[in-house]
C-alpha cells in the first residue's frame, strides 16, 4: 500500500466567493511565522521518506518564500510531490521554489475574462502555463456551469488546455455551499450543467484523456498517485488546520482553527475536530465508496480480498445486489453512469 | 349515607396551559398521595405523547383522600377530538371546576366545555389562576366568567396552583358548593363507563362511576348497549395506581375488570348493570363513538402489510375509536381505510405506528364521510373520495357541519370574518365577552376544519385566537370530484372532493403543490389534475440529470458519506407510482392553500 502526506496551508491572497475551504487572507505576519515554526517542528516526528507528498490550501505560496524555505528541509521525500498554485504563483522568481516539487496544480478554473470576473480570480497566460508544462508533470482544475458561462466558452478552455498539451485536467461542476458570498446570489438558481459535463468528458476523452475519475481526466502515466491514495482508500497522514488523515483505520481531521491548532501542537494535545476508529464495516464501506468513484478501476475483487477477506467481496456483492446504478462484473463492481454515482454509492452507505 | 355523604366528584375544565395540570398536582400533594419533590411534571398524563405534546388525551380518575373527605377529580380529555368522551367524564360528575389563566382570559375551548357542564347541571365553582402574575387581569377575567356562565356576578376562588396560594379555600368551596352524590346502593347496579383501557393481565378494564347499587368481584355484569357480559374479576379505585376494593357503591368512582377482551365490546358511555338484576333503564347520552376523520394507511414497501395489520390491531386494543378495514388502492395496492375522532387523534396513531412498531407509511390527505343519495334511490356513505359514484348518477350529496367557537381579540375578527367566509361559514352568533375579547360561533363545513383551517386561523391571529366545535351533523353539499393523474395514470390515493365553487382553484393548487414536494426523478414527471371531467391543470417537475458528489478527496470522506446516509434516509417515506417516488409529503400538501 501506498503512503502519503497531506499539508494544508490555511492561508489565501484573498479569500474566493465560492470557496467554503478553510482559509485565512490578509492573516498578520506573526501568524504565519507561528505556523511555520510549528509545521516544522510536527515534521520531525514524520517518517522521512512516503510514497506522495501534498500541499494544497488556500494558496500554499501565500505563507511567503522565505517561510518555505524553512519549511522545505524537514519534508518528506516522496516520488510524488504537488503543490497547489494560483495563476499569480506562475512566475520565474517562484521557479527555484517549486523545483522541490514534482507536480505542479494550478487553478486556473477558465481563461473566459467574463467568467473569471465572476469568481473574482485572475487569469493564467498560455505563456505561463507553457514554461511550467516543460519543467513539471502539470494539472489544471477548471470549473463549468458559472453563471454567464456559455458552451462555447467551456469548449474554448478545453480546446486550449488539450493545445498546450496539459497531461492532467480537473473538472468541477460549480457548487454554492452555504456560508459563501455565491449562496446569497446564486442559491436559488436551477443548475443544470449535465450537459455541459458530458460535453466535456467526451471531448477530453476523444483527444487521449482517460476519465478515470468522476471529476479527473489524464493523459496515460499522468494520473495523480496522491488522489489515487484516497479512491484507493489507503494510508495517508495530514498536516496544518483542517487537514484530514487516515492511519490504522483511524479517520482523524485537525481543528479548522488556526489558533487552535498552533496552540495544541506546542502544548503536545493535538487538536483534532475529528477523531473516529473505524469499525471494519465502516472501513469496507468506504473503501467501496472511494473505489467506485474510479470509473474503470472501481472495486476489485482482488484487492478487497487481499485487504479485507473473501467473505467481504461476498458482502459487497449482496449490498450491490438490485441497484441499477452499479455494474457487477465478475471481478469488478463500476459505476454505471458516473452523473448518478450517488445513487450507486448509495448501496454501500 | 353517611360514606356517600363526604364524596365529591368533579372534573377541571380549562383551556391548554391555563393549569389544570399544575392545578391537579397540587390535589394529589395535599391529598399525600405524592410529595412535591417527587412529583413527575404532569403527573396525570400517562402516555410520553401526552407528555411531550402537553394534552391530555385519555381520561383519568384519581381518588384524592383530604381530610375526611374522598374527591375523585375525573380528568377530561383537552381536545376536540375527544369531546364526546369529555360529555361522558363530565356526565359522572356533581360538579366542575371552571379553571382560567388570569392572564390569558377565556377562550374558546373554555366555552365549549363550560356549556357541556351546564347541559349536564354541573355545580361549576369558577377558579381564576395565575394571579401571582403581574400581568393578571383579575377583573375583566372574572366579568368574562359571569358573562359564560350567565350570571350577573360570580364570586371565584382566586388561586396560583403554581405557587399553592388558595388551593385549601378552593378545597372548602368544592365540600360547600358541590353537592354529594346521590343514589341507592341497594338499588339494581347502575353504572356509566366513562372510559376504558386494555391491561395485559387484567383484559379490558372499565372505568366507571357507579350511579346506584353496589359492584364486587364474583358478580355477573352486563353492558346495556353491547350485551355482553362477563363476570367480575377485579373492582378497584384509582390512586396514582389501581388499588382493588371489595366492592365499589353507588356515589363511587373507579374500575372494574371482568376478563373482557375486546375493548369494542365496552363502549364509553355505555351503561354496566347487573345480569341477574338489572336496573330498569341506562344512563340517559349514550351514543357510540364515530369517526369523523378518514384517512388511506399504506406501507411504504408492500411486504409489510400485514406487520401493519397486527399494529393497527393492538392500537385499536386500547383505541375503540380507532377504525380500520382493508382496502385496495390501484396504485399502492392494499393498505388500509382508517377512521378517526379527528386530525390529533389520526396524527397520534400514525406517530405511534412509526414509532412503536417501527413502520414506514404513507397516509392520504384526510376527507370527511359524505352521504350520497344516488338517482336510483340507493343510500351510499362514501369515506373514500375515489369511491365516489358517477356524478351523472347523484342524486343528492350531504357533507357534515360543525358549530365552530372561536375567542378572538377584537382586532383579529375582520380576518378570521373573512376566513370563516372564505371557508364557506355562516355566522351563527357574535358576543363580546370582554372589552377586548369576542368570541364568534360559526357554522362551517367540517371538510373546511380538517385542511388547514387552525393553521390559517393561528396564522391571520398571530396565534392568538382559540378554536373548539362540535359537530351538528349533515347538509346538502355542491362537491365535485379531483383526480390526480402522474404521467398518464391515475392516481386514485390522491383524489380528493371540492366545492363545486372552488373546483378549478383547489385543481390548480393541487397540481402547484404536488409539483413542489415531489422530488426530482430520474424521468419527468408530469402532473394532471381533473376535474369535472376533464384535465383542468398540468405541471411538470423536470427530470433529474445528475446526482453526483463531484469532489471528493481525503478530507471529505466521512462528510461526503454522512450525505450520502442522509440522501438514503430521505427515499424512505416515499413510496412509488408509475415509476414516481411519492413523497408522504405529496400527500399532506394536496389540500393546503400554498406549499410556498
Amino acid at each position: 500500500m501506498n503512503k502519503g502526506l497531506y499539508l494544508h496551508i490555511p492561508f489565501c491572497y484573498q479569500k474566493c466567493p465560492f470557496c467554503d475551504y478553510y482559509s485565512i487572507s490578509h492573516a498578520p505576519e506573526e501568524w504565519l511565522d507561528k505556523f511555520t515554526a510549528v509545521i516544522v517542528s510536527q515534521l520531525q516526528e514524520f517518517p522521512r521518506e512516503l510514497d506522495t507528498l501534498y500541499v494544497g490550501g488556500g494558496t500554499p505560496l501565500a505563507l511567503g518564500k522565505s517561510r518555505w524555505e524553512k519549511i522545505l528541509p524537514d519534508l518528506p521525500k516522496a516520488r510524488e510531490r504537488t503543490i497547489e498554485l494560483n495563476p499569480e504563483d506562475v512566475k520565474k522568481e517562484n521557479f527555484p521554489l517549486l523545483e522541490n516539487f514534482t507536480r505542479l496544480s494550478v487553478g486556473v478554473q477558465s481563461f473566459s475574462e467574463s467568467v473569471l470576473r465572476t469568481l473574482q480570480r485572475e487569469k493564467l497566460d498560455y505563456g505561463k502555463l507553457l514554461d511550467l508544462l516543460g519543467k513539471w508533470d502539470v494539472n489544471v482544475d477548471s470549473m463549468v456551469g458559472i453563471p454567464g458561462q456559455t458552451r462555447e466558452e467551456v469548449l474554448r478552455d478545453l480546446v486550449s488546455l488539450v493545445a498546450l498539451g496539459v497531461p492532467h485536467i480537473s473538472v468541477y461542476p460549480l457548487e454554492v455551499h452555504q456560508g459563501t458570498p455565491f449562496w446569497s446570489h446564486y442559491s436559488e438558481w436551477e443548475w443544470d450543467d449535465a450537459d455541459l459535463l458530458l460535453m466535456v468528458e467526451k471531448f477530453l476523452t476523444e483527444h487521449g484523456y482517460e476519465h478515470y475519475e468522476i471529476s479527473n481526466y489524464a493523459r496515460p502515466g499522468h494520473q495523480c498517485l496522491h488522489n489515487k491514495i484516497y479512491w484507493h482508500d489507503e494510508e495517508y497522514y495530514a498536516l496544518g488546520p483542517s487537514a484530514s488523515g487516515y492511519v490504522n483505520g483511524v479517520r482523524y481531521k485537525w481543528v479548522s482553527n488556526l489558533k487552535l491548532y498552533v496552540e495544541g501542537a506546542k502544548l503536545g494535545e493535538p487538536n483534532y475536530e475529528e477523531y473516529m476508529v473505524l469499525s471494519w464495516e465502516e472501513q469496507l464501506s468506504e473503501y467501496a465508496i472511494m473505489n467506485l468513484r474510479l470509473l474503470n478501476e472501481g472495486i476489485r475483487r482482488t484487492e478487497v480480498e487481499k485487504r479485507f477477506s473473501e467473505s467481504a467481496w461476498n458482502l459487497l456483492l449482496k449490498q450491490a445486489e438490485g441497484n441499477d446504478f452499479l455494474n457487477i462484473e465478475l471481478d469488478k463492481i463500476t459505476v454505471k453512469n458516473w452523473l448518478f454515482f450517488n445513487r450507486a454509492a448509495e448501496a454501500f452507505v | 349515607m353517611a360514606y356517600r355523604s363526604k364524596i365529591r366528584n368533579f372534573s377541571i375544565i380549562a383551556h391548554i396551559d391555563h393549569g389544570k395540570s399544575t392545578l391537579a398536582d397540587r390535589f394529589l400533594e395535599l391529598s399525600g398521595l405524592v410529595r412535591r419533590d417527587k412529583l413527575q411534571k404532569q403527573m396525570l398524563d400517562s402516555m410520553d405523547l401526552e407528555r411531550e405534546r402537553g394534552i391530555t388525551i385519555k381520561s383519568h380518575p384519581v381518588r384524592l383522600v383530604i381530610g375526611d373527605y374522598v374527591f375523585n377529580l375525573i380528568d377530561t380529555p383537552g381536545h376536540v377530538d375527544f369531546s364526546y368522551e369529555v360529555s361522558r367524564s363530565l356526565a359522572a360528575c356533581e360538579g366542575a371546576i371552571l379553571l382560567v389563566d388570569a392572564t390569558q382570559g377565556v377562550e374558546a375551548q373554555t366555552v365549549a366545555h363550560a356549556y357541556k357542564a351546564m347541559e349536564h347541571n354541573l355545580a361549576i365553582v369558577p377558579v381564576i389562576n395565575k394571579i401571582d402574575l403581574p400581568s393578571a387581569d383579575v377583573e375583566g377575567t372574572k366579568r368574562a366568567m359571569a358573562q359564560l356562565l350567565g350570571k350577573d356576578d360570580i364570586d371565584p376562588v382566586l388561586v396560583s396552583a403554581k405557587e399553592g396560594i388558595g388551593i385549601q379555600e378552593l378545597i372548602d368551596r368544592l365540600i360547600e358548593d358541590i353537592p354529594a352524590p346521590e343514589g341507592d346502593e341497594n338499588a339494581p347496579l347502575q353504572a356509566l363507563v366513562f372510559d376504558s383501557f386494555y391491561d395485559t393481565y387484567k383484559g379490558v378494564v372499565s372505568v366507571v362511576r357507579i350511579f346506584n347499587g353496589q359492584v364486587k368481584v364474583g358478580d355477573r355484569i352486563r353492558f346495556w348497549a353491547s350485551g355482553l357480559e362477563s363476570e367480575v374479576t377485579e373492582v378497584g379505585v384509582f390512586s396514582l395506581k389501581m388499588v382493588p376494593t371489595d366492592r365499589l357503591e353507588a356515589g363511587d368512582v373507579g374500575y372494574v375488570a371482568a376478563n373482557i377482551r375486546d375493548i369494542r365490546e365496552v363502549p364509553v358511555g355505555d351503561t354496566m348493570t347487573s345480569a341477574i338484576r338489572a336496573a330498569t333503564a341506562p344512563i340517559p347520552g349514550f351514543s357510540s363513538m364515530k369517526p369523523m376523520v378518514f384517512a388511506s394507511i399504506y406501507p411504504t414497501e408492500n411486504e409489510d402489510f400485514e406487520r401493519l395489520r397486527e399494529s393497527l390491531k393492538k392500537l385499536q386494543l386500547n383505541d375503540a375509536a380507532l377504525v380500520f378495514e382493508p382496502e385496495t388502492s390501484e396504485a399502492f395496492g392494499p393498505g388500509f381505510r382508517c377512521g378517526f375522532l379527528g386530525l390529533l387523534h389520526m396524527d397520534i396513531v400514525r406517530e405511534r405506528l412509526e414509532r412503536e412498531f417501527d413502520l414506514d407509511l404513507i397516509l392520504t390527505s384526510p376527507n370527511v364521510e359524505y352521504h350520497v343519495l344516488t338517482r336510483s334511490g340507493e343510500y351510499i356513505e362514501v369515506r373514500n373520495p375515489s369511491q365516489f359514484p358517477d356524478f351523472s348518477e347523484v342524486e343528492l350529496v350531504e357533507e357534515p357541519y360543525v358549530r365552530g367557537t372561536i375567542v378572538v381579540p377584537s382586532e383579529y375578527i375582520g380576518s378570521v370574518i373573512q376566513l370563516c367566509e372564505g371557508r364557506r361559514g355562516k355566522m351563527l352568533h357574535m358576543e363580546y365577552i370582554s372589552e377586548q375579547r369576542v368570541l364568534l360561533e360559526y357554522d362551517l363545513p367540517f371538510a373546511e376544519i380538517i385542511t388547514d383551517f387552525y393553521d390559517q386561523l393561528k396564522s391571520v391571529t398571530r396565534g392568538y385566537a382559540s378554536f373548539d366545535y362540535e359537530h351538528t351533523g349533515f347538509k346538502e353539499a355542491d362537491v365535485d370530484k379531483i383526480e390526480v393523474f402522474i404521467n398518464g395514470k391515475r392516481l386514485d390515493a390522491l383524489t380528493l372532493l371540492a366545492p363545486k365553487s372552488e373546483v378549478l382553484r383547489v385543481a390548480r393548487q393541487v397540481a402547484l403543490n404536488l409539483k413542489h414536494t415531489i422530488p426530482k426523478q430520474l424521468v419527468e414527471v408530469v402532473i394532471q389534475v381533473k376535474a369535472g371531467g376533464r384535465i383542468v391543470a398540468r405541471e411538470t417537475v423536470k427530470p433529474l440529470r445528475k446526482d453526483v458528489l463531484a469532489k471528493c478527496y481525503g478530507g471529505d470522506v466521512s462528510r461526503k458519506k454522512k450525505l450520502l446516509e442522509k440522501q438514503k434516509a430521505g427515499k424512505k417515506r416515499m413510496r412509488q407510482f408509475n415509476q414516481v417516488d411519492i413523497p408522504q409529503e405529496a400527500f399532506l400538501s394536496v389540500l393546503k392553500a400554498d406549499t410556498e
